[in-house]
């Protein structure tokens, strides 16, 4: 009999394949968290490497890292104390203390992925960066350019001034 | 020529080259103690810093001022080919310019810079080893570079023009620079920060054309980041007509707002008179011109981001680019947004402004007890603060519905979202007036609206005084209802009235002769409740009668006055049964209290009562913005209620109605209108 992701299988590995063609390999576990990897797994089962191919490998490892701690949290020990909340929270707020292009990248990892928690841990950091910014302090960090007009520019100034007082 | 003693010790020397665009930046800090230990003598101008390496492109984009630089007409634009201009300007201390004197001077001198690998074949060089140098170009051409190598100098040199005139006060501790050279700039900050700039590989005219096309936006943000000094300057220097009457306060903003303050005529004029003059931003964002990463993340991803910011961080956002702008403004985004949260937070305590020409409002986040602003009323008329009290404001759920007419005889009543501005202008009603109720509620399950509109204020309307019209958006038409049963203008104080489950109650007066009381109207039956008709027994006594909805019960607010002490008393309208198996409704008092201040009455009326949330009601002062709060189960006060910053005021302006009503702004009531 065969079950798959029982925890008699736990110690089943499943490789993946990133943009740049270096390998990683996983506990089906930790593949588990994205819905994408385990939908393709169901598919074609853990024997074949899973190919992303718009994921690189230095985007690859940290989302594997991430799944890798959160799969554990889920995991129960007797001789450990469980993992609380605010400890994951810690977690998470170091996770996402990187360059703003990394996150980018995460986004879009996590997106492609669909590990729901990972692309709201993201969402969240990004929109904490902005937060209580100026649009040229946003423009600074997001690294985009003005593209308003004078009259523009004046206009939407004079619509969002309530924002800045 | 005069010459000034160069004092100024080379320090940290920075040099970059953006790697994705033509521009070259080089900083360097030094200790500009000639800069410090006094100002240039009369009738001078700095007119050459060394120390930098450099090669000058010798075309001047504008020459100085005359006597002031603030003054448009005293700045001439010179063609593009002769001399570089550079812009010195001398601060006294702030204490100084706030003791009367002029604050500022404004100097004009030359400056030619050069940063690494830009040299360009007509101009003159001057190499000091691989340090930086910057070479004199003024328009007389005369190369006067201090030779300390290693060191950055300034010279100070005759004035080009006679009129340029120099500081009065020989004690100010900053001086800063920002001068402009060919297709670079430079600057030169109180903290001893100097920066150059030159996208070297433009031609005059694409840049010149590049600059044409989007210089007005960098400049603006070149000021707004008054964290930059360097760039402040720009805006204080050609303040210089405002610092008279306003002193020095727009640097320490450092959100933003500083920009708007001075925004309109400023950047207009200065749009008139410098357009060759840029900020060192300029060059900066020009490097950025690749899309980046976040332009590279889907639109849906976006928004999941942007649906993490609060209300404000929100409407900021809609000015960083036009995309965030239309995205932000988007149907679609505004019904994720509404999807995600029903409402931006529940506003209590609702009050009015003007300031910058524009109708303003701030109210109480009730969850957060904090004081927030809410989106510029734009979508509408502003008021006119002569009158004073202009509109009837009613508000519901996300909607707000205001009569803007002007006139006593015909109404303009608009529907709209405060938060989008979406609005619909209602047809005419079916007898053309001013009413004196204007309400508006809204069923969320069904996605329509109701506005009743009751009563006029025209004293001519005397028939008119007792109609009521109700406005049904499923049918986008106004429906005469049954006549008030009350007496000619017995509906006479300007109110929204209060709407619980179908029942519009609001305060008239009952019969010809009769006091005030509580009169309730079966919105959907059209019919007038004899049972819950409840005369008001302190009503002769009272100078405030208004009617607030908390938790669905009805509370009559009213303040007394008797013998000189002015009491405040909470009523609940409660439902008590009669003998005969029927129901009667009559007031209950909840609160009394003494008033905490005398009548105010150059506004009326002073205090006013709303929501706090559940169980909880607020008497407000609508001078003050502050208030009392007190909770109707335990009959206490519970709460005070702090008035705003200050900075969330302008001219105080005041709805015709008391401002009872709680609002919800959200994205979705979009759907609505």
């Amino acid at each position: 009999m065969h079950f798959q992701g029982s925890p008699n299988m736990a110690e089943k590995r499943v490789k993946l394949i990133s943009s740049d063609n270096d390998e990683f390999e996983v506990d089906e576990a930790v593949a588990f968290e994205s819905e994408t990897l385990r939908n393709m797994i169901q598919d074609t089962g853990t024997n074949v490497p899973i190919s992303i191919p718009n994921v690189s490998s230095d985007i690859l490892a940290k989302v594997l890292e991430y799944c890798s701690y959160h799969a554990e949290t889920m995991e129960t020990h007797d001789d450990k104390p469980p993992i609380t909340d605010a400890q994951i929270r810690e977690w998470d707020a170091d996770f996402v203390d990187v360059h703003p292009a990394t996150l980018y990248s995460l986004i879009l990892a996590a997106n492609y992925l669909n590990i729901k928690n990972l692309l709201d841990l993201i969402c969240q950091a990004v929109a904490n960066n902005i937060r209580g910014k100026t649009a040229v302090e946003i423009r600074k960090i997001l690294h985009i350019q003005d593209d308003f007009t004078y009259e523009e520019e004046m206009e939407i100034r004079r619509e969002t001034k309530w924002a800045f007082d | 020529m005069f010459q000034f003693e160069p004092r100024v010790h080379c320090g940290q020397l920075d040099l970059q080259r953006h790697n994705q665009s033509h521009v070259t930046k080089a900083k360097i800090r030094c200790q500009s103690e000639a800069l410090k230990c006094g100002t240039p003598p009369k009738g001078k101008t700095i007119s050459s810093l060394t120390g930098v390496p450099c090669s000058v492109p010798r075309t001047p984009l504008f020459a100085g001022p005359s006597d002031r630089w603030g003054k448009s007409k005293a700045v001439q634009k010179r063609p593009r080919d002769e001399s570089v201009q550079k812009v010195v300007k001398q601060e006294q201390a702030e204490g100084d310019s706030l003791g009367g004197k002029r604050p500022t001077l404004t100097k004009v001198c030359s400056v030619v810079t050069t940063a690494e690998g830009c040299s360009r074949s007509n101009s003159p060089v001057r190499e000091s080893g691989s340090e930086q140098k910057i070479v004199d170009t003024s328009p007389d051409n005369i190369l006067n570079n201090s030779p300390s190598s290693g060191n950055a100098a300034m010279d100070y040199v005759s004035a080009d023009e006679p009129t340029i005139s120099c500081p009065e006060a020989a004690d100010s501790d900053s001086a800063r620079a920002v001068g402009k050279y060919g297709n670079g700039t430079a600057s030169l900050d109180g903290t001893d920060l100097l920066t150059v700039i030159s996208p070297d590989d433009l031609g005059p005219q694409s840049f010149r054309d590049e600059l044409d096309r989007c210089w007005n936006s960098d400049w603006a943000r070149a000021v707004e980041d008054s964290r930059d000094v360097t760039d402040t300057i720009f805006a204080t220097d050609f303040q210089a007509d405002k610092w008279d009457s306003n002193p020095p306060g727009i640097e320490d903003s450092g959100d933003g707002c500083s920009v708007q303050e001075i925004g309109d005529s400023w950047f207009s004029q200065a749009l008139t008179d410098f357009p060759t003059l840029l900020p060192s931003s300029f060059c900066e964002a020009m490097a950025d011109d690749v899309p980046t990463e976040w332009e590279c993340i889907p639109e849906d991803l976006r928004s999941k981001v942007l649906q993490r910011l609060e209300m404000e961080d929100l409407f900021r956002f809609k000015g960083v680019t036009k995309s965030s702008r239309n995205h932000i403004e988007s149907d679609e985004f505004s019904h994720l947004r509404g999807g995600t949260y029903p409402s931006e937070g529940s506003f209590t305590a609702i009050s009015f402004f003007l300031k910058d020409k524009a109708w303003q409002w701030i109210g109480l986040d009730i969850k957060s007890k904090h004081w927030r602003r809410l989106p510029t009323l734009s979508c509408l008329p502003a008021p006119d603060f002569d009158l004073f009290k202009e509109y009837s404001v009613a508000g519901a759920s996300g909607l707000m519905c205001v009569n803007v007419s002007k006139s006593s005889k015909m109404e303009e009543i608009v529907v709209f979202n405060p938060l989008t501005g979406k609005k619909k202008v209602l047809p005419p009603l079916t007898h053309r007036r001013n009413p004196v109720l204007l309400h508006v509620s809204v069923d969320s399950e069904t996605k329509t609206y109701k506005v009743i509109a009751a009563g006029s204020s025209s004293e001519r309307d005397g028939g008119l005084s007792r109609r009521i019209e109700v406005f049904d958006s499923r049918t986008s038409k106004w429906e005469l209802r049954h006549d008030l049963p009350t007496c000619e203008f017995g509906l006479n104080e300007n109110q929204t009235g209060v709407y619980v489950d179908g029942i519009l109650y609001f305060v008239a007066h009952l019969e010809k002769g009769a006091g005030r009381g509580i009169l309730a109207y079966d919105v959907e039956k059209d019919t007038w409740s004899k049972e819950r008709t409840c005369p008001i027994p302190s009503a002769k006594d009272s100078n405030v009668l208004q009617l607030v909805e908390n938790s669905g019960n009805v509370y009559l607010f009213s303040e007394q006055e008797c013998q000189r002490v002015v009491t405040h008393c909470i009523d609940a309208l409660v439902k008590s049964d009669t003998n005969d198996g029927g129901a009667k409704w009559h007031l209950k008092n909840v609160i009394r209290v003494k008033s905490r201040s005398g009548r105010g009455l150059q506004v009326y009326p002073e205090y006013m009562c709303c929501g706090y949330g559940p169980g909880k009601l607020v008497i407000f002062n609508t001078l003050r913005r502050d208030g009392v709060v007190y909770d109707v189960e335990t009959r206490m006060q519970c709460e005070t209620l702090q008035a705003p910053p200050a900075i969330h005021s302008g001219d105080k302006f005041f709805s015709l109605n008391p401002l009872s009503f709680t609002l919800q702004p959200s994205f979705a009531s979009d759907n609505l209108i």
